[in-house]
């Protein structure tokens, strides 16, 4: 394994006390004793996850990177693909010292069998990487390397979360042109740690309350302007599916205010993310009239965290949705609301640098 | 109304009117010399306009420059004492050394300071990362150690025991919200409405020609819609664009202009005359400006004094009247700034210089150690701290702060240096001392009003310009520094930045490097804006190599 810190690598002989054998450097990972990840395979997933430690993340950010790298190689496909090219090889070899031609039919029967499972294997559906598994790597990592320094190490900044003073009455008869609303609190720290209301001229809570010390004076600040421009951003998840036109519709919401965006991951997202997977929440599973049967299906299975999505990925989705019309959607009870591009596609982080003033 | 669309390369740009240095004011303090030097523009105190430096003498010595509206700067000799003036909000500079080998010396641009003067020309890191952070550098410092900027509203009386500042303008207080009916907001707006009327009234000269520059944004638009109506008859308005493949706001100048009937002129700027003026127009500056708009807004003014020997312009309604940068602000406040961790002190302060979307968060990988030492022994936010603690709203605190602070230390300054250069007066009627006195007055609600900026003085203004302009969210002048700094003009800042005048003991010339070849990290890394400053400050300190 190679130190990540003067990147020699030793042998497990040479890095008895878990020690860097040349800088001396602690090693947070042993293979050898059954850790499931290696110090630089840690370190790149932090990387990943960090966009090369531009962006902050939170936790599951990082829990969901780490089940991404294990996606990656997918033990069924290594079984079925090793039994395959095995098959070909000791089938023939067998053929040929034999001089058998039945043998060699069924090699080549069990080889190609064994690839196209190989090659066809799907993921488990959901993370083999289990939350507790997680939680002690980062404890592991973070006692030999220290916390990584983009990871959200508190909730919502201390001023949405413990006001010492109440809010200024002045402040709370403002109002701002745009908001996103989200399904988890998560959302909320990770956006406000990566200072994207103040970046971006827009209020942010959660649908559940939160940050619980400004919640009602900025939905109240929201609801003041008229033409406020509301993002949902949730889970693909049957309580995600509905946030958007709960935003657009619920008199304590923004019904006849405004207009409601969804940019939330859509059912239709999550199939390209298997192994991300997580269980549904649905106690009783509902079907929505503006899914299929099959997505319905998944819905009642299965859920897809906006955390499995990058960082980077989300706030460069909302840049793009602030900047480019969604497509309307009528509900069922009359309520409208629009439905943001995809994730991927172009970014459009990128500032045209305006002059302060002119004329 | 006629448009006119005309394309400024360099070619255009040499068959316009040269630019050329204003004479500067200059001397030192010697016990024995009398004499009264100085300039003045469209300076009144009360109805009287103030024709003579002389007349603005006896003012000053009967202290009353706090009546004084225009633009000044005084030296005062006396046998035995040396006074310097500047006027209340900061449209003409006046620098000092105070131990220069010559003694105490004075002028008004600071390169005509150092050659006169011999004062040193030793950098001040803290300067340096005050630019950095504001695109100009605000207070007392200048990017020279030795040299001090004459604060605006400030007199400075030199004699043998030394010499002493003194305040002679502030910014009167702000009224309570809780005072305010609605029948007084409706008188205010009439009151704002009159007043900048009779600004312009008082500014306008009806047997000449007028111009003004145009954006399409609210503050501009105003001006045009005031002067045009005062001035009875076509008034000619321009504006900028920087080629097809770049967003512009010409929709929205353009209908302005046939609003009001102006005789409309569009200048496409190319990045090779932008590139053929930019030493030429930081020459001309006191002191650096970073910001993009510096370049065609000196060419601008050349342009225009083929039309008319006064340009009007917007400039003043965002620090004023509660503009953009306020609502960021607000929403720091209300959920803490993500780039402050918990136990830093001067959150505020900190959001206040982020907020300029400049290089504040890379101060620590673009200056040296040695400068970041000497930065960190007086920290920039302790300047702004007692801004929000004098005791205004904190939009009024915000509005105070961006009025002296940019004001006079950006926005009026550039405007009158580069005016002149190309030979035109400025009038900026929205930013003079009586309509400064009277937005300080405002309550935060006439500035700020739910999300609506600059409430008070759109409704002003309503029955003047079409309510899409009114109403239009503020988008700002965009100049193209993020495709010209990936395209054309890349060789050439790459060449300036890394083989030019940049001081290497205090940047860090790998984080420059990087910079130049994209290695910028971050959601939004706005490498267009960083190459400009630093590209800006190389041009800049290109004349005292």
């Amino acid at each position: 394994m190679k130190c990540i810190k003067c990147q020699t690598d030793s042998k497990y002989s040479e890095r008895s006390g878990g020690t860097c054998p040349k800088c001396r450097a602690r090693f947070a990972f042993e293979p050898k004793s059954g850790d499931p990840f290696t110090d630089p395979a840690f370190a790149a997933a932090i990387d990943r996850v960090s966009a090369h430690d531009a962006v902050r993340f939170t936790h599951t950010n990082l829990y969901y990177e780490l089940a991404r790298a294990g996606r990656r190689t997918n033990a069924k496909k290594v079984v079925f693909l090793a039994i395959g090219f095995l098959g070909l090889v000791l089938g023939t070899l067998a053929a040929v010292g034999s001089g058998s031609i039945a043998l060699l039919v069924v090699a080549l029967a069990v080889a190609v069998s064994g690839i196209v499972l190989g090659l066809r294997a799907k993921p488990n559906p959901t993370p083999a990487l289990t939350q507790p598994t997680f939680s002690s790597l980062l404890d592991k990592w973070s006692a030999a390397h220290g916390t990584p320094s983009k990871l959200v190490q508190r909730a919502a900044p201390a001023s949405a979360t413990g006001r010492k003073a109440p809010l200024a009455k002045e402040l709370a008869t403002y109002s701002f042109d745009r908001a996103v609303i989200c399904d988890r609190p998560e959302t909320v720290d990770l956006l406000l740690a990566n200072n994207f209301h103040f970046e971006n001229n827009c209020a942010i809570l959660s649908v559940t309350g939160y940050p619980e010390a400004v919640f009602g004076p900025v939905l109240e600040m929201l609801r003041r302007n008229p033409k406020i421009e509301v993002y949902a951003l949730h889970d693909a998840s049957a309580e995600g599916h509905e946030l958007a036109r709960k935003l657009a519709t619920s008199p304590e919401w923004f019904r006849g205010i405004g207009r409601v965006t969804d940019v939330g991951i859509l059912v239709k997202h999550a199939a390209r993310l298997r192994g991300l997977w997580s269980a549904s929440r649905q106690t009783t599973p509902r079907a929505f009239g503006d899914l299929t049967a099959e997505e319905n299906a998944w819905l009642s299975v299965y859920a897809l965290e906006l955390a499995a999505i990058r960082p980077e990925q989300v706030i460069k989705r909302l840049f793009r949705a602030m900047t480019q019309p969604g497509t309307q959607v009528t509900t069922d009870d009359g309520g409208i609301f629009f439905v943001g591009g995809s994730f991927g596609g172009s970014d459009v982080g990128t500032s045209d640098g305006g002059g302060d003033s002119f004329g | 109304m006629a448009e006119s669309v005309v394309v400024c390369d360099e070619a255009t740009l040499r068959a316009l009117p040269p630019a050329t240095v204003a004479p500067a004011l200059s001397g030192t303090f010697s016990a024995g010399q009398t004499a009264v030097t100085g300039t003045i523009d469209a300076c009144r105190v009360g109805a009287e306009r103030i024709l003579s430096l002389s007349r603005l003498r006896e003012i000053a010595a009967a202290d009353e420059l706090a009546g004084v509206d225009g633009a000044f700067q005084l030296a005062v000799h006396e046998p035995d004492r040396l006074q310097l003036a500047r006027d209340a909000i900061g449209h003409r500079t006046l620098f000092y050394a105070p131990k220069s080998p010559a003694g105490f010396a004075y002028a008004s641009d600071i390169k005509t300071l150092l050659n006169q003067s011999g004062a040193s020309r030793t950098l001040d890191p803290r300067a340096l990362a005050a630019y950095l952070s504001c695109a100009y550098i605000p207070g007392r410092g200048t990017l020279f150690r030795d040299v001090k900027e004459l604060l605006p509203g400030h007199t400075l009386t030199c004699t043998r025991d030394g010499y002493d500042e003194r305040r002679f303008f502030s910014l009167p207080p702000e009224c309570d919200d809780e005072t305010w009916s609605e029948e007084t907001e409706k008188e205010a707006i009439r009151d704002l409405r009159s007043l900048l009327e009779a600004t312009i009234r008082d500014n306008l000269d009806p047997e000449q020609e007028a111009a003004a520059s145009l954006s399409g944004g609210i503050d501009s638009s105003i001006v045009v819609a005031l002067v045009q109506r005062a001035l009875g008859r076509p008034l000619h308005t321009l504006s900028i664009a920087f080629g097809a493949e770049y967003k512009n706001e010409l929709e929205w100048s353009s209908m302005v202009a046939r609003h009001v009937g102006s005789e409309h002129t569009i200048v496409h700027l190319t990045p090779e005359a932008i590139l053929a003026s930019l030493d030429e127009t930081h020459a001309f500056l006191a002191s650096p400006i970073g910001d993009p708009l510096t370049v065609p807004n000196a060419i601008l003014f050349r342009k225009a004094r083929e039309l008319a020997p006064y340009v009007w312009n917007g400039e003043g309604g965002d620090p004023l009247f509660g503009g953009p940068k306020n609502l960021p602000m607000v929403l720091a406040e209300l959920y803490g700034d993500g780039e402050n961790d918990t136990d830093e002190s001067s959150p505020r302060a900190r959001s206040y210089y982020r907020a300029h979307l400049k290089c504040f968060d890379e101060l620590s990988s673009l200056l040296t150690e040695q400068a970041l030492a000497a930065v960190a022994e007086a920290p920039l936010e302790l300047e702004v701290n007692p801004y929000f603690e004098g005791g205004r709203s904190f939009v009024g605190a915000l509005s105070e702060i961006n009025v002296i602070w940019k004001g006079g230390h950006h926005i009026l300054p550039k405007v009158d240096q580069l005016s002149q250069a190309a030979g035109v007066r400025p009038r900026s009627p929205l930013f003079t001392k009586s309509v400064v006195e009277f937005a300080s007055r405002l309550p935060p609600s006439l500035k700020l009003r739910g999300s609506v900026e600059k409430y008070a003085l759109k409704e002003a203004v309503r029955d003047l310009l079409p309510s899409a302009i009114v109403d239009r969210p503020k988008s700002g002048m965009m100049v193209p520094v993020e495709g010209w700094f990936q395209g054309p003009l890349l060789p050439h800042a790459r060449e300036r930045l890394l083989g030019g005048a940049l001081p290497w003991d205090i940047l860090r010339k790998s984080a420059v490097e990087a910079l130049v070849d994209g290695k910028v990290l971050g959601l939004r890394p706005r490498r267009g804006v960083k190459i400009w400053l630093l590209v800006a400050l190389e041009s800049y300190l290109r004349q005292f190599t």
